[in-house]
């Protein structure tokens, strides 16, 4: 579903926020990529969502070459995505349901079905009670559910979670991860960046580790299970 | 591309920033109060020219003793002429009357003459395109040449100042005009972008769920195009106000100057002002929105 090769991503030449990153992740997995602040985390999502292009390597996902992507065809492959953030990424002068809306508005979807399908997803993270309201009215643990939402509104394959928790309080951390986990089950690709070493005992899943852009440890490798980097 | 949605979202947006919307108009509209104002001021001083310029005649002296069919055969061959807008016919006698009538008080010194010295004539008032120097030149010495013209008069050394000065007016208008209207663009093009760089964020949100450029575009633009025309609307009916209240303060300077009266901006005009109003929104709005794009 999504593989790396000798991804290194440098910036003003001498700056390296990843090096010789090898990883291939299945269909349907969950997959925590993990490491302190500044150890690539985020950089390597953005890669996978084109908001930046890797220095060297090789990046496909779904088969697709998204390293050398052109400019014009990225919307497209974000339509096939789902990101969540830290921040929300919430438009604050938008409702809940406008705000989720948006993704099947871009996509052409007729109203009937817009309106449809927005009410079922707010449902599926329980927020159909917030239809109408702003974000900013809204809890933490409540916006992110909303960015979930518009996350999963187009059922993408793979779900990208830059820190969907770092910004929460424990018990809607476990909330949202219980979602998570609900979404992986249902045939979604989750990679999932957390630096919170805590989250990750409490539900184990595959481990990638980051440190000053370099790949560390892979849990999958170590027990065996896939063989990385040999590629 | 859905255009229905773009409308929405263009509507959505212009409601929700509605402060930083009336902000942008207002200052947009007082970009184009300032641009109407130079035209209004400027469309006035040139009815004025134009009035001045009617003036400039063409006085062709008949011979002595030119029968009637013949001076009607000029007067005919002198209409035909491209040139001439109007015409009109003055007698000896009428000349004569009206000299006296100038002298007033000094009449008498007519007393002495045994007779009328005073040739007829005809009077010609020129087609606007042609009251230049070279045209009237050229004008004045072909008809020189016909049957029954004793003599030519234009004021030539009258007529060279009064176009010269007419010149130098039309390219300071020009000018001036042309400043007034770059400084209204980049104000309008600055207000524009003000308006797109508050909302970079939201750019950026919504490429990230997968908008497209092109599908982005059409609301900024329709905002960019919808406050400077909505600005330009406001400041003609400003402008318009102003106008109904000293308007007869200044008709009566305006009369003693010419015949001219004052008047407001015409709808081509107006037409005008809205028009590159839209245009300068398209723009403003396209330029600044390419530079947020980059996400």
């Amino acid at each position: 579903m999504i593989e790396l090769y000798h991804v290194a991503k440098t910036y003003q030449r001498d700056i390296t926020a990843l090096s010789e990153i090898n990883v291939k992740i299945r269909k349907g997995e969950f997959v925590y990529i993990t490491g302190p602040s500044g150890a690539g985390k985020t950089t390597l999502l953005k890669l996978l969502f084109a908001a930046e292009t890797p220095s060297s390597g090789q990046i496909l996902i779904g088969g697709k070459n998204v390293s050398r992507i052109r400019p014009r065809e990225i919307p497209f492959l974000r339509r096939q995505l789902g990101v969540v953030f830290q921040d929300f990424k919430l438009i604050n002068h938008w409702t809940v349901f406008q705000n989720v809306a948006f993704v099947l508005e871009i996509l052409g979807f007729p109203r009937k079905d817009i309106r449809r399908r927005v009410l079922q997803t707010l449902k599926r993270v329980q927020l159909n009670h917030r239809v109408e309201s702003f974000p900013q009215k809204l809890s933490g643990g409540e916006q992110q559910r909303v960015a979930i939402a518009r996350a999963l509104i187009n059922d993408p394959k793979i779900l990208l979670a830059d820190e969907p928790t770092g910004n929460l309080d424990p018990d809607i951390t476990q909330e949202i991860m219980t979602f998570f986990l609900e979404i992986n089950d249902r045939g979604t690709t989750i990679l999932f960046a957390t630096h919170d070493r805590s989250l990750i005992q409490a539900y184990p899943k595959r481990v990638i580790s980051l440190k000053r852009g370099s790949l560390i440890t892979d849990s999958e490798e170590s027990s065996g299970g896939f063989e990385l980097g040999r590629t | 591309m859905q255009w229905g949605f773009a409308f929405r979202l263009f509507g959505q947006n212009f409601r929700s920033n509605r402060n930083l919307n009336l902000l942008s108009v207002g200052i947009i509209a007082f970009a184009f109060l300032i641009l109407g104002l130079f035209l209004l001021v400027a469309k006035n001083l040139d009815q004025i020219a134009e009035k001045w310029g009617e003036q400039i005649q063409v006085v062709i002296f008949l011979k002595d003793g030119t029968s009637e069919p013949d001076r009607k055969a000029l007067e005919k061959k002198v209409r035909e002429r491209r040139e001439v807008k109007g015409l009109a016919y003055v007698t000896s006698e009428q000349a004569y009357s009206r000299l006296k009538k100038m002298l007033q008080d000094r009449a008498s010194v007519l007393d002495g003459l045994n007779q009328n010295p005073l040739p007829a004539s005809l009077e010609i008032q020129l087609d606007k395109k042609y009251r230049n120097l070279a045209s009237i030149q050229a004008f004045a010495g072909e008809v020189r040449e016909f049957a029954g013209v004793k003599e030519v008069f234009f004021g030539q050394k009258w007529l060279k100042n009064f176009l010269a000065i007419l010149r130098i007016f039309r390219i300071l208008v020009l000018a001036i005009g042309g400043l007034i209207f770059l400084a209204s663009g980049f104000i309008i093009y600055n207000t524009v972008k003000l308006t797109v760089y508050s909302r970079r964020e939201e750019i950026g949100i919504m490429k990230l769920v997968g908008a497209t450029d092109s599908f982005l575009r059409i609301p900024f633009l329709l905002e960019g195009v919808t406050q400077a025309v909505s600005a330009s609307i406001i400041s003609i009916i400003i402008l318009w106000i102003c106008w109904l209240i000293f308007r007869n303060f200044l008709q009566v300077p305006f009369l003693l100057f010419s015949q001219a009266g004052i008047s407001f901006l015409d709808s081509g005009q107006i037409l005008m002002l809205v028009g590159s109003a839209g245009l300068l929104g398209i723009l403003g709005s396209m330029v600044s929105f390419q530079e947020f794009l980059k996400v």
